[in-house]
């Protein structure tokens, strides 16, 4: 059978016909693990991760009919992703201001209790090292070190410029470097 | 980057799931999207009156099996008194038999019923 592009799978959800749960289970297959590690690398924990991801794809089908082809649907997709990240740490960071006074101590201290990371040490000190760039600095960092997104997709995720975009990661990979020479010598 | 340590052996980035995690994300997000619904079926008018007149065929039919299965107490009742109409019959016969009552019937009838299949019987008004 032909396999049916993004946008002919949208088409065949929004008909709303017998079809439509196939084809929203065909998009999910496509990008369901993509989404969840993007938000797994913003807000670190898998529990967070699986809520978050789980609401962004209740967004995404309540809000298809609105999708319009102007952008590519996996773009939309991460838009979503990463404002749902990005909110659900604000909220996190209301939540836990009394006991930690600067919330990347917490991230740092949600890595090393979780049960679901189990990287080596050289990981570990990389996360913790990303975990101390701004949030937004961070998202472009492991947009394109991590997933290697091009700069032109990235700028449609993040809605910036691809100048900002270029500048921003080659700052993100400076302090990076500093900081694992002082954290591996 | 220039620096040793990130290079590309090191984009694996540590984080792990549990076993077939994303098969049971896909799962829930379908439940919550496309909830199982039970299926509901209109009933139009004819489908109802079609119904009823199921209904009541099969009651009468499920009557009259019962009542054909049991024990007929009207039908012992018909039969004892056919049982009795026949003895009545009977004695009667032997009655006019032995009184030698005379027929009614003319000479011509007789030699009809004598010249006919019947001849081979026993007529009970034939003169003795």
């Amino acid at each position: 059978m032909e396999k049916k592009t993004d946008e002919q799978l949208i088409h065949i959800i929004n008909k709303q016909s017998r079809k439509s749960e196939l084809a929203f289970a065909e998009l999910m297959n496509r990008y369901s693990e993509r989404l969840y590690w993007h938000v797994r690398k913003i807000v670190i924990n898998h529990d967070s991760a699986d809520d978050v991801s789980q609401n962004v794809w209740l967004k995404v089908f309540q809000n298809l009919s609105s999708f319009r082809n102007d952008s590519k649907f996996y773009t939309w997709l991460y838009r979503i992703g990463t404002n749902e990240a990005l909110s659900h740490i604000q909220k996190e960071k209301r939540n836990v201001a009394e006991d930690y006074e600067v919330y990347e101590n917490y991230l740092a201290n949600t890595l090393e209790s979780d049960d679901w990371f189990q990287g080596d040490e050289i990981q570990k000190k990389l996360q913790e090292a990303i975990l101390k760039l701004p949030e937004k600095q961070r998202v472009v960092f492991n947009l394109k070190y991590f997933e290697e997104m091009k700069y032109q997709d990235m700028a449609e995720v993040l809605d910036t410029s691809v100048g900002a975009l270029k500048a921003s990661y080659h700052h993100a990979v400076k302090k990076i470097e500093e900081l694992l020479k002082v954290e591996l010598i | 980057m220039k620096h040793p340590e990130l290079n590309n052996k090191h984009k694996k980035d540590g984080f792990a799931v549990p076993e077939g995690y994303f098969d049971t994300l896909k799962a829930e997000v379908l439940q919550k999207t496309h909830p199982k619904q039970t299926r509901i079926i209109a009933l139009n008018r004819s489908f109802m009156r079609y119904a009823a007149v199921l209904l009541i065929g099969l009651l009468v039919a499920g009557g009259w099996f019962y009542l054909s299965n049991a024990d007929n107490s009207s039908d012992l009742y018909d039969n004892m008194v056919e049982s009795e109409i026949y003895m009545y019959d009977y004695a009667m016969l032997d009655e006019y038999t032995s009184s030698g009552v005379e027929s009614d019937l003319t000479n011509s009838e007789d030699n009809y019923l004598i010249n006919s299949e019947y001849g081979s019987e026993i007529l009970m008004y034939e003169d003795n």
